[in-house]
């Protein structure tokens, strides 16, 4: 146990530092910024909100010395920045058209005398540093400030307002899922072929395929618009969740009620719902103890794609819904290349994300006994032909597929 | 799951019916309707469906004669035109018509955004429209009751000022710059928007099987990429083995773990939002299932008997892949690459509808729901007709897959 919880942490700290660095050199590589408006600002100007972003520090160059160190260390060139400097005798230099690389900006236009006391360059320290301080920032939980706000706004303080709103809807939705999903999944189960299973059958497929775009407008004009049941959009009260959580949680219903219905119909014509029907022990309780433990489990390996659904559902909900969620950061982030803004979303969705794929990992073999097993004779035994024919299970119906071989159904039920 | 035939059946039918309506595409639309894809009629944004206006695209002539007289004020029995340098049309002849027809569509404008299609305009107006002529008064006239005019049969009576220079030159069919008696085949003719108008009057139906088109074509191709992104992955994977192996699913593994649709919004928003990108971020994506798929199964025709008994038989491992794995594998690597097809096409219509997708002027699915979420109270067709089209291509789409499985 402790060995499999040490090795899920490993391995979602592995995770979470490959993103973090691809999401850093994502961004390193990032044509265009906050700063490649249509007009060419005064260098200083341009310098100090360079600085105020995070992206340069402002240096106070000694005429001289500095930008010839700063030359000869760092080859790269970034065209149209480069300055050189000259003179440096008594008060002031002069600023010449020169190379330098790290140095993005001279707060002087070519052919200025600048005065001594005064910051003379926008410096961008090598890619290394720029990495470390990245990730430090990381740790700390500091996601840097957000373009479009022109450095007003941190990213914290803007998921800070979204993700309470998103959380619930996903929580809300969550909550739907599982409480129709499931026990209709074992009802259906329980029923296999009859006219209630196949019915629910088609709705369930219905509902596995709307995509949220079509059913959120669909219920609020259902709901809000025809029959004035909830509000057409916006956030006034907790009723006003229930709309878009309704949406996310009918298409996640969907797949929940497959997924049990899967495993609880897999477990009751197995034999060992055989042999406890034998030794008396009333359908209700099979069904409703046995085959529901039973179809847990893959609905455990589920639930990291299940939360990336609702993640994602969630930004068009709040978009048709109006809800003061990550979507309105977020898209407009994106329109307007506010990298910090879209990265510190992508960071803490994947740290969530990461989170539950840990948990579902340790929690697993806590459900499934034979996984403990498994664990102690060295695990693999005979996966391979379990994953060997993708077609059997169902959990590979959706369109994320949970992690390996452990989350699946065994195809023969199990026997403990 | 066993399912009963007419299920199949319907899924079939719908999906060709979708795949025909793909294929069709705009050019069809404008055929039926005559309205043009990019054809804006702003004198009449949200129209409701079934209102008759004059398609420009594609017009339709009335046959009826009686409205030559009416253009032709001279009484010279002509209508003059001549392309101007540049190619378009032009027409003298027609100016007082088109000049009648604009200031009426401004008395049209006001009183459709006050009450839509159900709105009046004072018979006055109409008169100072048309510049005191008795002729076309008579005949624009006659819808008019108590002073005022209903607006739609109103765009019926008064068509024929709308005979542009361009329709002119279509009539024009012995091309001498001039249309008589004998060439001219009416008034143009009105057509129902089928679907209603969007916010610059465009024709919603001939913009859907636009939609439609664009929807297919980008599920299908990010699809057929991420398969073979995938297909190539998972069999390079499972053939090499060992380490390399180990390390290639375990980035599908990390890769796994993240929020994908939000890496397609991070890298849309480095690169800028465009239909390409977005194929190309969605089959980024899209490759990780068929390549765990593929892995699977590749390794598990390794180790299958008959595979096993031909490398003993001294099957070369050309003709093994060839002769063994390929078409063995076929039938479910086809099976799950048209499982991705409706996952393609719900994820572009996802990124259009929040505007990172397809950029105007060229419409998606998503991109047309996203256009009329605005106003579902008042024009709830808008969104109703690309959203149901997307359900249906979906639901199609996967139940036909299932099938095949």
């Amino acid at each position: 146990m402790i060995r499999r919880t040490a090795i899920a942490l490993a391995s979602a700290l592995l995770t979470l530092w490959a993103i973090a660095t691809g999401t850093f050199l994502l961004m390193e590589h990032a044509p265009g910024g906050p700063l490649s408006g249509e007009r060419r600002l005064e260098p200083a100007v341009e310098a100090a909100n360079l600085a105020g972003l995070g992206l340069a520090d402002l240096v106070r160059a000694p005429c001289d010395g500095l930008l010839r160190q700063l030359i000869a260390e760092d080859a790269e060139v970034e065209p149209g920045a480069a300055a050189g400097v000259v003179g440096g005798a008594g008060e002031g230099c002069t600023v010449k058209p020169g190379r330098g690389g790290t140095v993005l900006l001279a707060l002087a236009v070519p052919g200025d005398a600048v005065r001594l006391d005064q910051p003379l360059l926008a410096v961008r320290p090598p890619l290394w540093t720029r990495y470390v301080h990245a990730m430090a920032a990381l740790a700390r939980l500091d996601l840097g400030v957000t373009y479009t706000s022109r450095g007003e706004r941190t990213v914290r303080e803007n998921l800070a307002d979204g993700l309470p709103v998103s959380m619930a809807i996903g929580g809300l939705a969550l909550a739907f899922a599982t409480l129709f999903g499931i026990p209709l999944g074992l009802w259906a189960a329980a029923r296999r072929g009859s006219l209630g299973d196949r019915l629910l059958a088609a709705l369930s497929t219905a509902a596995v395929s709307v995509p949220a775009i079509v059913l959120g407008p669909f219920l609020m004009y259902l709901l809000a618009i025809r029959f004035r049941v909830f509000r057409p959009g916006g956030l006034e009260g907790p009723m006003d969740l229930v709309l878009p959580a309704m949406t996310l949680g009918l298409i996640l219903a969907g797949v929940f009620q497959r997924m049990t219905r899967a495993g609880a119909s897999s477990f009751l014509e197995g034999s060992v719902a055989f042999a406890l029907r034998a030794r008396g022990i009333p359908e209700r309780r099979v069904v409703g103890v046995h085959a529901l433990r039973h179809a847990a489990i893959p609905m455990l390996g589920y639930l990291p794609p299940a939360v990336a659904s609702l993640l994602t559902g969630s930004v068009v909900v709040e978009t048709v819904f109006h809800l003061p969620g990550v979507a309105r950061y977020l898209v407009g982030a994106a329109l307007n290349r506010d990298h910090p803004m879209v990265m510190g979303v992508v960071l803490t969705y994947s740290v969530l994300l990461v989170a539950c794929t840990a948990l579902a990992d340790v929690v697993h073999p806590w459900l499934d006994p034979r996984l403990r097993a498994a664990g102690r004779s060295g695990r693999d035994g005979g996966a391979g032909s379990a994953d060997a024919d993708p077609a059997s299970s169902e959990t590979m119906r959706t369109d994320r597929v949970p992690e390996g071989d452990r989350s699946r159904t065994p195809p023969d039920g199990g026997a403990p | 799951m066993k399912r009963l035939p007419p299920t199949r059946l319907a899924a079939y039918a719908g999906l060709a019916l979708l795949f025909a309506l793909a294929i069709a595409g705009p050019r069809a639309g404008t055929w039926v309707t005559g309205y043009g894809v990019d054809e804006q009629h702003t004198t009449f944004p949200f129209a409701p469906p079934g209102f008759r206006d004059v398609p420009a695209a594609d017009p339709a002539f009335d046959g009826e004669k009686a409205a030559f007289a009416l253009l032709d004020l001279r009484g010279s029995g002509r209508l003059a035109w001549v392309a101007d340098p540049d190619g378009t049309p032009r027409s003298p002849d027609l100016e007082p018509a088109a000049a009648a027809w604009r200031s009426l569509s401004l008395a049209l404008s006001d009183a459709w955004g006050a009450e839509g299609d159900r709105g009046r305009i004072p018979s006055t107006v109409v008169k100072d429209a048309l510049h005191g002529r008795y002729a076309w008064m008579a005949a624009v006239l006659t819808v008019c009751e108590d002073d005022s005019c209903p607006i739609g049969p109103l765009v019926e009576t008064s068509r024929f000022l709308r005979l542009s220079p361009a329709h002119l030159a279509a009539l024009d069919v012995n091309g001498d710059g001039v249309v008589d008696i004998d060439e001219f085949r009416g008034a143009p003719r009105t057509f129902p928007h089928l679907l209603g108008t969007d916010d610059l009057g465009r024709d919603t139906f001939v913009r859907l099987m636009d939609g439609v088109r664009m929807s297919l074509a980008v599920g299908l191709v990010a699809a057929l990429a991420a398969s073979l992104i995938g297909i190539a992955w998972g069999a390079t994977a499972a053939l090499a083995g060992g380490a390399i192996e180990s390390v290639m699913m375990r980035v599908v593994d990390v890769i796994y773990g993240l929020p994908f649709l939000f890496i397609v919004i991070l890298l849309i928003s480095l690169v800028g939002p465009s239909t390409l990108n977005v194929l190309l971020a969605i089959a980024g994506v899209q490759w990780l299932t068929m390549a765990r798929t593929v892995r699977s199964l590749v390794k598990s025709l390794r180790s299958a008997p008959y595979v096993e008994a031909a490398e003993v038989m001294g099957c070369g491992p050309v003709a093994l892949v060839t002769r063994h794995l390929v078409p063995n594998a076929r039938r479910p690597i086809l099976a799950w690459a048209a499982l991705l097809v409706p996952a393609a096409i719900k994820e572009e219509a996802f990124l259009s509808f929040l505007g990172l997708g397809v950029q105007a002027p060229r419409a998606s699915l998503g991109t047309l729901i996203a256009d009329g979420a605005g106003r579902l109270a008042e024009s709830p067709w808008l969104v109703a007709a690309p959203a149901i089209v997307l359900f249906l291509l979906v639901l199609c789409i996967t139940v036909a897959a299932d099938e095949g499985r």
